[in-house]
């Protein structure tokens, strides 16, 4: 019953069609009647678990275990009695025997708290086939796959989304009663122009005491890669685990796809729009420009992937044409993120 | 840029678009605009100027330069060029042409040293079909075919020209010596000036040309060879006969045996008479000469003989020459001559061609009945019958006496010829400068009667025709009157050529020739028949009967200069070696008289195979007149033009579409880099 009534909000939290938002044109169009998730996935992601290298405690009892010992009524060890330990915790059974006092201890079990940081910039609202979803409704299906995955194991979620700064969040919310306002919010989400990662990412960071799961699911086409592994180093030394998932579009990585051509399918002059700032480059997309290009890219990547390594965070790229239930959610398990 | 001209220079003017194609390269189009995320990597990959100009310089790329062939080849296709010589093979003729093709049907033509094995003339046929193929809407052929005389095929429509090639198909070679310059003379006649002429010549190359005419055609001529320019052969190019001085009754035989090629031959040479042999010999003739083959006697009563050679070569018809030695009696020149004495007119009337010479004195002739004389001519020299007694014949008298027929006025003691009618068929020949006469009596002359010859006589200051033609009185049979004695010692005529040659022209004026013993291969059977002859039938030994009517055959020349009227017949189609019988037919069809004429292929300029080496150089200087020059021989390129652009346009398109190199789409692989691990 609950499942039939998912299903069905599911399809009516789809995004109606949007307008374009400016009046040059931006083939290709986004398709917002794409839905953002369906049953099958969803079953699929009943049955994850959002794992945590760290144990980051929270106040409220989750399902996730801590290395602190607690009192709960679930046993982990006994210690021996020291000042100021609570005299509840003393195993009177054991001082019978031993006539030795001797403190029970207990696994406290803690919920985690995920931050999803989403890139709701125009930039990600792109992608280079109309077969394709853009960046943005991939980046959205993803962080609703994490939200849900945490909610249905009581952990605390919030989805912040930003651009030029942070936007209108979701959360925190804790609880499987939050799946359904999760995806409302996912679905009703719109870009929200430029972007400016690592202000937002700052900004985000020092407004937590309390450190969690961040993942920032972006393009990362915002700043420099230098700027994001320093907003990473300070992640870390709040003691946050940060996992950046890199969203691309192929056509991003092998441009020849998606620039019009002529008679026999030869590259002809173009004009390029940048979605975000509106600005307008001509070329003739020479093979050797677009080895050029291809060579920044693939330079850019790599200077990515080396911030991430460098301050300990899981990098994952994920591209649009890649199918999101398979190869996306095995990707996760693979890296450690979802088990 | 010489042979190039255009038709139409204004289409030139399409060459603006030159520039307009150049503008158009150099200006920049409106690029479709593709949205991207970012411009950072494409900004990291434009090493180049962006170019935000209107216009740019022309850049120099293979797309502008096939552009500018097109336009230039399009503007100039449109200016109609034409080319004469130099780029003729590449377009198409502009002007309809007159072809006239000169095809070789001459005796030499019948050998068979083509590499096929085929005849010389089977090859020359099949390549002027192969002309004729050649020609399209509007173009005119005609076919001249050279024999002994040229025969002429024309065709001006498509319907005409496909019966133009059946024709031609049919055609077999008419025989004979190739007259090429009547054939040119012809060609130059039948040159339409507003088509594009060009006459070709399909020959063996055995033939003479003379530069004059070939320099004057008005036409170019092309010259197409067949066989071989370098075949030898051996012919018998001369046959005669004649009496045996000491024998009148038997024939002596002469004949001449020509090598033509470079290489002594050995031969049999086997002469028959009557198709029965009479004698073998094997003879050796030198390279390039002759042989001269003499029989002494033929045996009597033999009416035909011929001479064979045994030595195969390309042309076998004229490996044997036939004679005709005698004729029916009725088809030779039966003359009676009447006079006491045996002098120089009896020896110059035994030598005509076929004559058969009666003599009678005076005595006998007044007793014979005139209406039972059978003679062709009869001459009465020194004597004159009466009037009532002449013979209803041709009748020459020679000096006549003073009283009689005619009276004489006067006496010339010692005549000189002071008065001649000049171009008179009876003085054809015949040159009577320093000639003497005696006394002569002086005839005065009637209307009907015409002076040929006159004199004077400087002592008694009389003058009187020597020689006059007139009607006979009585018989209104013509008659010629020499007034002079021939045999006087004062008369120098009858020691001179010029008398016999008076006389054979005096007895061709008035009576019917004979029947030659052969003829020339390809000359003209000229020959004048009975006055009661109304048809001469020739059968020639290959084909149909042909029909010569009498009254028609002579030209008017012929016929005014004949008092007489005596037709010539002609019977050209002489070229095929052989027995032609010839019969003369009366008005109700029956056969009067017949007898034989043998053509012989042997002749020296048929028998001689090599090609003349003068010949294509000699044909290579006729030209077409300066105004036919400007037409002739131009080839509109615009066909080529048409077909270069479209050349263009194709390398154009495999340029555009040929394939991007390094334009690959990354892999699923290769894009995950070391996210996907």
């Amino acid at each position: 019953m609950i499942r039939t009534r998912l299903a069905d909000r599911l399809r009516q939290i789809a995004p109606s069609r949007q307008g374009h938002r400016t009046a040059w044109p931006t083939w290709p169009t986004p398709n917002r009647d794409e839905p953002l998730f369906d049953e099958e996935l969803l079953a699929r992601l009943r049955r994850l678990v959002l794992l945590s290298r760290r144990s980051i405690a929270e106040g409220l009892a989750g399902e996730h275990r801590s290395r602190r010992r607690g009192s709960s009524p679930e046993f982990a060890d006994f210690k021996s009695y020291s000042r100021g330990d609570d005299f509840r915790r003393i195993d009177w059974n054991i001082y019978s025997r031993l006539d030795e006092l001797f403190v029970r201890l207990s696994e406290v079990t803690t919920e985690l708290t995920v931050h999803i940081l989403l890139d709701a910039s125009t930039s990600m609202d792109w992608r280079s086939d109309p077969a394709l979803p853009t960046k943005f409704t991939y980046a959205r299906r993803l962080a609703g796959s994490l939200c849900y995955v945490s909610l249905w194991h009581f952990d605390r979620v919030v989805v912040a989304p930003f651009g030029r700064d942070l936007g209108v969040m979701f959360g925190p919310a804790q609880g499987r009663a939050h799946v359904m306002p999760m995806l409302n919010f996912l679905s009703a989400l719109e870009p929200l122009g430029e972007t400016d990662l690592p202000a937002s990412l700052d900004r985000y960071v020092r407004a937590r005491r309390r450190p969690g799961i961040l993942v920032l699911v972006s393009d990362l086409l915002s700043g420099e890669p230098a700027d994001l592994k320093s907003g990473l180093r300070e992640l870390r030394s709040r003691g946050w685990q940060a996992i950046v998932v890199h969203i691309v579009d192929e056509g991003e990585l092998a441009p020849a796809s998606y620039l019009p051509t002529g008679v026999g399918g030869r590259l002809t002059q173009t004009e390029l729009l940048d979605v975000e700032s509106a600005a307008r480059l001509r070329l003739t997309p020479t093979s050797q420009v677009l080895q050029r290009y291809e060579a920044a890219v693939n330079t850019w990547l790599a200077e990515i992937e080396s911030a991430c390594a460098s301050e300990d965070a899981e990098y994952l790229r994920l591209q649009t044409d890649w199918p999101f239930e398979t190869i996306v959610l095995q990707l996760l398990h693979a890296r450690g993120v979802l088990a | 840029m010489s042979g190039l001209s255009l038709l139409a220079p204004l289409g030139l003017i399409a060459l603006v678009g030159v520039p307009l194609v150049i503008l158009f390269h150099m200006r920049h189009t409106a690029p479709v605009v593709r949205s991207v995320p970012t411009l950072r990597f494409w900004l990291a990959a434009m090493q180049e100027r962006t170019e935000t100009a209107r216009f740019r310089r022309p850049p120099l790329s293979l797309l502008l330069l096939l552009h500018l062939l097109i336009v230039a080849a399009i503007a100039l296709a449109l200016a109609r060029p034409v080319a004469s010589q130099t780029f003729g093979g590449l377009g198409t003729r502009t002007e309809p042409k007159h072809l006239i093709l000169l095809l070789d049907g001459s005796t030499s033509m019948v050998a068979t040293d083509t590499p096929s094995g085929r005849s010389r003339f089977e090859e020359a046929r099949e390549k002027a079909l192969e002309r004729l193929d050649e020609l399209r809407e509007g173009d005119v052929a005609t076919v001249v075919l050279l024999g002994t005389h040229p025969l002429t095929f024309e065709a001006t429509d498509s319907a005409s020209l496909s019966s133009l090639r059946d024709t031609v198909r049919r055609l077999s070679p008419p025989g004979g010596r190739a007259d090429l310059n009547a054939a040119l003379r012809l060609t130059r006649d039948l040159i339409l000036p507003d088509l594009a002429d060009q006459a070709v010549l399909i020959s063996d190359g055995a033939l003479v040309a003379d530069p004059n005419i070939v320099a004057n055609l008005g036409a170019p001529v092309e010259f197409v060879r067949v066989g071989r320019s370098d075949t030898a052969n051996i012919a018998v190019t001369d046959i005669a006969s004649r009496p045996v001085p000491d024998a009148p009754d038997q024939q002596q035989l002469y004949a001449r045996i020509v090598n033509f090629g470079g290489e002594p031959q050995t031969t049999q040479i086997v002469i028959a008479a009557d198709g029965i042999e009479i004698e073998t010999r094997t003879e050796t003739i030198a390279a390039e000469d002759d042989l001269d083959v003499v029989v002494e006697q033929i045996p009597a009563g033999a009416s035909s003989v011929s001479v064979s050679i045994a030595a195969p070569d390309a042309l076998d018809a004229d490996n044997t020459a036939s004679l005709v030695l005698s004729q029916e009696a009725s088809l030779g020149l039966r003359i009676l001559l009447v006079s006491d004495v045996s002098g120089y007119l009896r020896r110059a009337l035994m030598v005509l061609p076929g004559a058969q010479v009666t003599m009678q004195s005076v005595a006998e002739h007044l007793n014979d009945d005139a209406a039972s004389i059978e003679a062709d001519l009869v001459v009465y020299e020194g004597t004159t019958p009466p009037t009532n007694a002449l013979p209803r014949a041709p009748i020459l008298f020679v000096n006549p006496p003073r009283e009689g027929i005619f009276t004489a006025s006067g006496t010339m003691i010692s005549p000189t010829v002071d008065r001649l009618r000049a171009r008179d068929p009876l003085l054809s020949g015949v040159d009577l400068s320093g000639v003497t006469f005696g006394e002569t009596a002086v005839h005065r002359l009637d209307g009907t009667q015409t002076e040929i010859v006159g004199g004077s006589d400087v002592e008694s200051g009389s003058q009187g025709p020597l020689i006059y033609r007139g009607i006979a009185p009585g018989t209104g049979e013509p008659m010629i009157v020499m007034t002079f004695n021939p045999n006087d010692e004062r008369t120098n005529i009858a020691q001179r050529v010029a008398f016999p040659i008076l006389i054979a022209n005096v007895a061709a004026e008035l009576a019917p020739s004979a029947l030659p013993a052969s003829v020339p291969l390809g000359d003209p059977l000229r020959y004048r028949p009975r006055t009661d002859a109304t048809t001469v039938r020739v059968t020639p030994p290959q084909g149909e009967p042909v029909d010569l009517p009498v009254s028609g055959a002579a030209t008017n020349e012929e016929a005014q200069s004949s008092s007489q009227g005596l037709q010539e017949v002609v019977f050209p189609d002489t070229g095929w070696p052989g027995d032609y019988r010839i019969a003369e037919l009366d008005a109700q069809g029956n056969e009067v008289t017949a007898g034989t004429v043998v053509v012989n292929a042997g002749h020296t300029r048929e028998s001689d195979l090599r090609a003349n080496p003068d010949l294509p150089g000699i044909l290579a200087t006729a030209r077409a007149s300066e105004e036919a020059r400007a037409r002739l021989g131009m080839a509109d390129l615009w066909p080529a033009l048409v077909a270069l652009t479209l050349i263009v346009l194709a390398v154009e398109w495999l340029w555009a579409t040929r394939p991007l190199r390094g334009r690959r789409r990354r892999t699923l692989a290769g894009a995950s880099g070391g996210a996907v691990q």
